[in-house]
């Protein structure tokens, strides 16, 4: 049951990554406690409305799978003690300048999302095409760059990815 | 009609004795921590336990009778959690951002409880006032959201 509920959390911490693009979700398992810790950073964005409702639906989900254990979001707070950490979700917003962009290119995983493609001839490239609330979603084929491109909240040249640490 | 009375007026005392209990606890929480005790590891047992029972009379009284059957089921594993779900449940019925605030304290204080009971670490003045201080606020914020 807990290593269930430890997969459904980091799906669920991922998705919080990608929608947040610069934060950053550590997450480890109290067994004394019975409680699933994700620490956030940076403690700003924690504390903002937008990320708030996201992770009370977040709660909501984890909630409604896994009743009887328990889920804490912590941010720079002295008086928990983190667990070991289990998986760590980040994301970051990049640019065609950016060295990462040039990385992807070559490996054919970056495609101008906001022009029309072809569904088909992406499937070659991403294990993964779909939509999460709506938005348009790409998951990178290669194991090392997990990339997710969200076409709802970028430009013309702005990409975002999520990496799995 | 004095009957009618008599029975209508033990109504609230009926439904306050889950709040009476979280009152004393609370109490016994700030005063496990003055000077004179320094019973810092049961001022933080106190403090969790008197939000504890503020669910719990929540949980009884103010959110519907579909929660007694799960009531009689407390005390197994994991019973905790379902009351701390159940109230995140109902206060985000009643405002979302409120109830991530709920919850997010109290799983706080319930991970500073486990410390202090279960694990092999100090316990100090500093943690123990932490803990009062978010029982407070979940005291106030439970009241409130609930018009208790």
């Amino acid at each position: 049951m807990i290593i269930q509920s430890q997969e459904l959390m980091i799906a669920l911490i991922e998705r919080l990554a990608i929608n947040f693009v610069g934060m950053v979700f550590r997450y480890g398992y109290d067994n004394t406690a019975n409680q699933h810790i994700v620490e956030v950073q940076p403690h700003q964005s924690y504390d903002s409305e937008k990320y708030m409702l996201a992770e009370g639906e977040i709660m909501s989900e984890f909630h409604s799978h896994y009743e009887t254990e328990g889920l804490l979001f912590t941010s720079n707070n002295p008086y928990i003690t983190l667990p070991s950490i289990i998986y760590t979700a980040t994301s970051q917003k990049i640019t065609e300048s950016s060295q990462f962009y040039h990385e992807l290119s070559k490996k054919g995983l970056v495609i101008n999302i906001n022009q029309p493609f072809d569904a088909q001839s992406v499937t070659d490239i991403f294990d993964c095409i779909g939509t999460d609330e709506g938005k348009p979603f790409l998951l990178g084929k290669n194991p090392e760059n997990i990339v997710v491109l969200n076409a709802s909240v970028i430009d013309a040249n702005e990409y975002q990815y999520a990496m799995a640490a | 009609m004095l009957l009618a009375g008599n029975i209508l007026s033990l109504q609230p005392l009926i439904m306050s004795i889950f709040i009476e209990k979280a009152v004393q606890n609370q109490r016994a929480a700030n005063i496990l921590l003055q000077d004179s005790y320094k019973c810092y590891v049961s001022s933080v047992h106190c403090a969790y336990y008197g939000v504890f029972q503020l669910m719990a009379h929540i949980l009884r009284h103010e959110v519907g009778s579909g929660n007694y059957n799960y009531w009689n089921e407390w005390g197994a594993k994991g019973s905790h959690e379902q009351t701390i779900g159940k109230i995140f449940d109902a206060i985000q019925q009643r405002d979302k951002k409120q109830a991530t605030h709920f919850k997010r304290m109290i799983e706080v204080l319930k991970n500073n409880r486990v410390t202090a009971d279960y694990k092999e670490k100090e316990v100090t003045i500093e943690f123990s006032s932490f803990a009062v201080e978010q029982s407070e606020k979940l005291h106030s914020l439970l009241r409130t959201t609930f018009n208790i």
